[in-house]
This record gives C-alpha cells, sequence and structure tokens, in this order.
C-alpha cells in the first residue's frame, strides 16, 4: 500500500494507470503527463509553503488516505439522494465518479454531462477547457488533480440559459482520495446557480476537487458550498474563475462538519467591469480547520470584487483566512474589498488573517479587515432578558453573526438550507 | 410584588445608586422621571439583571424572591420584562425564532406546556395586530433595518408575548413620532391588568399622557428625592428639572 509521503509514492505509476485504461484524447492524456512531471517538481506542499502555513497537509494524509485508482466502484441506493430542490437538475457524483445526471427537469441551453464522458467522447469544448486555467499554476495539489483526475462533470450553459443545479458529492468511506475535476463554461448572459452538498456514507472521505470556471461577457454564476458530510471528511475545493466583462462569479463556502476545510479560490477579473463575490462562513469546533485562501486578480478596470468571510471558532478548532487583491496598472476604478471576522467562542481556538494587497493602479478603492471578538454582551444579555438561557442565547447569536453572510444567498430555498445546516451545528432547533 | 430597600450600586469607579427604596404594588402603574445621568436606566438593567453592576447595599426582592440571586433568564421566567431604551438588532434570527425560543423558555419555567405551532402563530398574530405591526414582521430578522419606532413597538409586543407581571418600561418613548407614540402607549394601556405593575422610566412627561401613571417619582443622583401622583410630573414639566437639585432625598 502506497504511504502518502512524497518520498515513497510512485506517482509516475499511479499515472501510467490510469492512462493504460483511459479513453481520454491524447491531448488531455499528454496535459495529464505534463502536469504529472509539474507536480514532482513541486512535490506534496509542506509548512514552508507560504499558503499552507497553518494546514499540515500531512497530519490529515496520514490518517490512512491514499492517491491512486479506487478499484472497487461503490454503489449506491438512490433513496440516500437528497431530493432535487425545486427546478432543479441534479449532478451526483461517488467518490469524484460522476453516477447519474438527472435532467428530467432539464433547461434549456444547459448541457451536462460527467467529464469522463464528455472527454472519452472527444467534446471538443471539454479537451480544450480541461487544464485551461488550473493548468501551469504554481499549486502542486491542482497539477495533481489534472494528472489523476478520472471524472468529474461538464456544465456548458448556452448564451441567455438559465441554469440550477444540484450537485450532490457522495463519499462512500473508501480511504482512496478522490479527485474530481469541473468545467464549466457559461456563454454571453447565462445564470446559472449551483448548490453543492456533500453526504458521507461511511466514516471517513477525502476529496480534492478543481474547478475551472469560464463566465463569458455578462454571464453569472452563484456557486453555495454546504460542506457537511460529517467527522471524518476532508475537502480540498480548488477552483480557478476567469470573469469577463460584466460577468460575475458568486461563490459561498458554508464548512460545518468535517475535519479539515481547504477552500482555494483564484479568481482572474479578465473584462471591464466584471465582478467576483467570495463569501464563506465557517463554524468550527474540536480540531476542525478551516483554511481559506482566496487570490483576485483585477487584470481590467471597473470591476468589484469583495470577500466576506466569517469564522464561529469552538473548541480547539483553527480558522484561517488568506486573502490577496492583485490590482494590475491597467485595472483603475477597481473597488476590492476583504473582511475576515472571527468569534472566538474557546480561548483554544485560534483565527488566523493575512491580507496582501498588491496594487498597481491608482485610481482604486481597496480596503482590507479583520475581528476576532467574543460574543458580545450586550447582545446576549438582551436575549436573556426574554428568558432564554445562556446556552441557547449564545447559539442563537453565533447563528445571526453566520446568517449575515449567508443572507445574499439570491435563491431563497438554498438560503433557508444554509442556515437549517447553520442551525443544526448550532444545536438550535426551532 | 417588587420591594426595593436602600439600593447602592456602583459601576467600576463609580457609585449610581445611592440609596434607592421603591415598592410596587399589582395593579400598579408607576413613573420615574428625572435628568439625564441620574441612574434611571441603571435601575432597569439592575432589576433585569444585567452583568456590569455591583450592588453593595439593599434589597431587591420580587414576590418574596431575592431577585439579585437570579440570573436576567430567571427574573425573565418569573415575570420580569424590560423593555430596552436601545433594542439590539440580532440579524438572521426572524421575530418569529426569536419569540419561539423565548415564550418555550418561559413556559417551560412555568410549568406549562409548550404551544403549538397553530396556537404561537395565533398569540403572535393576536399580539401584532395589538402593536400594529405589519404581516411581514413575522418573518423579519430581529430589529434589523427596524425604525426607532419600530423597534420600540417590537419591546411592547414582546411585552405582549411574554406576558410579565412587571414590565419596566426604559425610555420607551423617546425616538418616537406622534404616532408611533399613540401606538405604543395603546399596547401598554391594553396589557394593563389588576395582577400586573408597570414601572415606566422617562426623561419628559409626554408619554404620560397617553399611559395615566398612579405614582410618579422624581430621580435625582442616584436617588428618588420625590414621589407624587401624576400632578408632579405636570410640575416638572413646568419647572424644569433645575428644580429637583434642590429637593432632599426622600428617606
Amino acid at each position: 500500500m502506497a504511504i502518502a509521503t512524497k518520498e515513497h509514492i510512485d506517482f509516475k505509476g499511479l499515472l501510467a494507470a490510469h492512462l493504460s485504461v483511459s479513453k481520454f484524447p491524447e491531448t488531455v492524456k499528454s496535459l495529464q503527463q505534463e502536469a504529472l512531471a509539474q507536480f514532482e517538481e513541486m512535490g506534496l506542499p509542506g509548512m514552508k509553503h507560504e499558503e499552507w502555513k497553518y494546514t499540515y497537509l500531512q497530519k490529515y494524509l496520514k490518517k490512512g488516505f491514499q492517491f491512486g485508482r479506487n478499484p472497487e466502484t461503490a454503489s449506491i441506493k438512490s433513496a440516500a439522494l437528497p431530493v432535487a430542490s425545486e427546478d432543479a437538475m441534479q449532478v451526483v457524483l461517488l467518490d469524484g465518479k460522476c453516477i447519474a445526471i438527472h435532467a428530467e427537469k432539464a433547461q434549456e441551453g444547459i448541457y451536462l454531462s460527467g467529464l469522463e464522458q464528455a472527454l472519452e467522447a472527444e467534446n471538443v469544448l471539454a479537451t480544450d477547457l480541461f487544464g485551461a486555467l488550473a493548468h501551469g499554476s504554481k499549486q502542486a495539489l491542482t497539477a495533481l488533480n489534472l494528472a489523476l483526475c478520472e471524472d468529474g462533470f461538464f456544465l456548458h450553459a448556452a448564451p441567455g440559459a438559465q441554469g440550477n443545479i444540484d450537485l450532490i458529492f457522495l463519499h462512500s468511506g473508501s480511504p482512496y482520495i478522490s479527485q474530481p475535476h469541473i468545467l464549466i463554461k457559461l456563454e454571453e448572459g447565462a445564470d446559472v446557480h449551483i448548490q453543492e452538498q456533500h453526504i458521507q456514507l461511511g466514516e471517513q472521505s477525502f476529496q480534492h476537487l478543481v474547478s475551472e470556471v469560464t463566465l463569458e461577457k455578462s454571464a453569472r454564476l452563484e456557486w453555495v458550498k454546504i460542506q457537511d458530510a460529517g467527522a471524518g471528511s476532508h475537502l480540498i475545493d480548488t477552483a480557478y474563475a476567469q470573469v469577463e466583462s460584466e460577468g460575475l462569479f458568486k461563490s459561498m463556502f458554508i464548512s460545518l462538519s468535517g475535519e479539515l476545510f481547504r477552500n482555494n479560490q483564484y479568481i482572474n477579473i479578465h473584462g471591464t467591469a466584471a465582478d467576483a463575490d467570495l463569501n464563506g462562513v465557517y463554524v468550527l469546533d474540536g480540531d476542525q480547520q478551516a483554511d481559506n485562501v482566496i487570490v483576485v486578480r483585477h487584470q481590467l478596470p471597473e470591476g468589484t470584487s469583495n470577500q466576506l468571510f466569517k469564522g464561529i471558532l469552538d473548541g480547539k478548532s483553527t480558522g484561517v483566512f488568506n486573502g490577496k487583491i492583485i490590482v494590475d496598472q491597467d485595472a483603475q476604478k477597481t473597488n476590492a474589498f476583504q473582511s475576515n471576522k472571527n468569534i472566538l467562542v474557546s480561548h483554544e481556538a485560534a483565527a488566523y488573517f493575512r491580507p496582501q494587497l498588491e496594487i498597481f493602479a491608482d485610481d482604486v478603492k481597496c480596503s482590507h479587515g479583520a475581528t476576532s471578538s467574543e460574543i458580545e454582551d450586550g447582545e446576549l444579555f438582551y436575549l436573556r432578558a426574554r428568558g432564554i438561557g445562556k446556552e441557547m442565547a449564545r447559539s442563537l447569536l453565533m447563528l445571526a453573526y453566520a446568517a449575515d453572510v449567508v443572507e445574499s444567498i439570491s435563491k431563497a430555498d438554498v438560503k433557508q438550507q444554509a442556515l437549517l445546516s447553520i442551525e443544526k451545528k448550532l444545536k438550535l432547533n426551532f | 410584588m417588587l420591594k426595593i430597600n436602600n439600593l447602592h450600586v456602583n459601576v467600576p469607579g463609580r457609585q449610581i445608586l445611592k440609596g434607592l427604596s421603591l415598592e410596587i404594588n399589582p395593579g400598579e402603574v408607576h413613573a420615574i422621571m428625572g435628568p439625564n445621568g441620574t441612574g434611571k436606566s441603571t435601575l432597569g438593567n439592575v432589576l433585569a439583571g444585567k452583568d456590569g453592576y455591583e450592588i453593595t447595599e439593599g434589597s431587591i426582592e420580587f414576590e418574596g424572591i431575592d431577585l439579585m440571586e437570579l440570573e436576567p433568564e430567571e427574573r425573565a421566567q418569573l415575570g420580569v420584562f424590560l423593555a430596552f431604551q436601545y433594542p439590539v438588532e440580532i440579524p438572521g434570527v426572524s421575530n418569529a425564532n426569536f419569540l419561539k425560543a423565548s415564550v418555550a423558555e418561559v413556559r417551560k419555567a412555568r410549568g406549562l406546556e409548550p404551544l403549538s405551532a397553530g396556537d404561537f402563530l395565533k398569540l403572535m398574530r393576536e399580539k401584532m395586530a395589538l402593536v400594529e405591526m405589519k404581516k411581514d414582521f413575522i418573518s423579519r430578522a430581529v430589529n434589523v433595518g427596524f425604525s426607532g419606532g419600530e423597534k420600540k413597538r417590537n419591546e411592547i409586543f414582546q411585552m405582549a408575548m411574554l406576558d410579565p407581571k412587571l414590565a419596566i418600561l426604559d425610555e420607551t418613548d423617546s425616538g418616537l413620532d406622534i404616532d408611533a407614540l399613540r401606538i405604543v402607549a395603546n399596547g401598554v394601556n391594553k396589557l394593563r391588568t389588576k395582577d400586573n405593575a408597570f414601572l415606566m422610566i422617562t426623561h419628559y412627561q409626554r408619554l404620560l399622557d397617553y399611559i395615566i401613571p398612579d405614582y410618579v417619582h422624581v430621580m435625582y443622583d442616584g436617588r428618588i428625592v420625590r414621589s407624587g401622583d401624576k400632578s408632579l410630573a405636570l410640575e416638572l414639566e413646568e419647572k424644569g428639572y433645575d428644580w429637583v437639585k434642590d429637593l432632599q432625598p426622600v428617606i
């Protein structure tokens, strides 16, 4: 059995095994080989890597997870699946493999496919998009995902199409690290909502997802990720997005149950007046760790980016927010803001905030701010003065703190579901 | 119902209440008036159990129970209600959920069965009508985006939901326009019974035109310096607060 350290894993062998059975187009296969070479040069990130300073990846890998092709294909009863939200198409991935696409509620102009299926069929667009944004990044894990990914899904929205998609990740409990890959392209004026959920069927799971998102002019994507798979789950989520003129990339991470949430977002404002709205809320206790790395680069003028991440940290949990804004010389009249706020419920919990601004244009508005606080006594008193006991009052205030972020979810049913998940985590029951 | 005897209260570095005594019986409405900074709001906060006040001397009994030994939630469950001068905004918690939690806890403490969802909603609608709350109020977050008047109406609404024995209204009239004042006062008047009591803390006489008190107390420098009936409020209005500075404390 391969032990998950840089020295001992035969990644080349793993790739060879994959390529020997893969029916991907040759261009994709050769990109996978290049990606592996790049990965091997970089190696698995250690604590010396600036972006991995607060998350020691080996600690999690050593729990018995391994890379490579999962020899067992788990099966799943459809009864275990959540009901699709109103008017939504549903995509189901099990251990990273696309096992079902429910398109009974088909939406005009929305094309959905498993990634393996799309690549095997030599879908030209999927083949072109694969690696277009992620390949050549400085991220070792991204290179590894590109090299070893076997499946995932592909979404293409025609100009002006409107889509609503439930994305369900099922985790069987396998010790294999799943590495799905998602390709999304929204043509001009398309508007898509994705709500992502995770369900862990076994005791543990480890997934590293890489997504590549291209938003053409005026296209809008809202992606809400509810990371609530349960104890023993580990999620690394890396997204690369390129936003063209007047487009909007909006994401929301709601990190609740699991050991590790590592969310990386690399957003490129590539058109004029394009926007990114990047949000997260993490409610942690025990040894849980949430580490958010956001890099927004403004290449062209008049764009706006907002980053709002809030944490509620109990036990010995750790919340990290690493936000970087780069404003190129041409990106005049950019507005870029980032904010990280944490409530430290326990004295043993820790919050880290690393803002970085690199501004090369002179007519821009950029700001960053961070606060760490405790529950406000005045608010607590207000609730207690209404007969609500101290513990419940604290939970209610924590919910309020988190809900402030969730508030900006545009679909009411998704917002409601997000709030319910947070209420459950806070042991509130209305 | 409430017996305050010789109450002395400090905040760090300063004495605020300097021997305040007051007795309130069921069915009575009391008003405490006085200039800013004389300790009126401190009295309300101390009765409701807010942290940060040190009681150095004196006693507070509510229906024979030593109130000072109780947590704020226990006081509320017993039937003490403070309508806040500055109601707190709680984004993310709807009025419905907030009051569901609140009413459930208070009922539990009083040994009552929890209300069914239907009964709760009915109660809520009934009490909302009392203070002329709009329908969307139920789903709105507690006090978020509320005007000053709406916040104060919400306090009275919460009071109606919890049906306290003793309600302390801390500057409930401040920041209200005349319409909101009328709504708030109507709400309070409809809630008056022979079994409950009200303590109104106010700076201005205006509120007392709408809610007629049985007793008016003038507070200055941490003590009650004069007590009387509603005519005392008019006297104050006429003479201004400078007048009370020369009054000796009522012992």
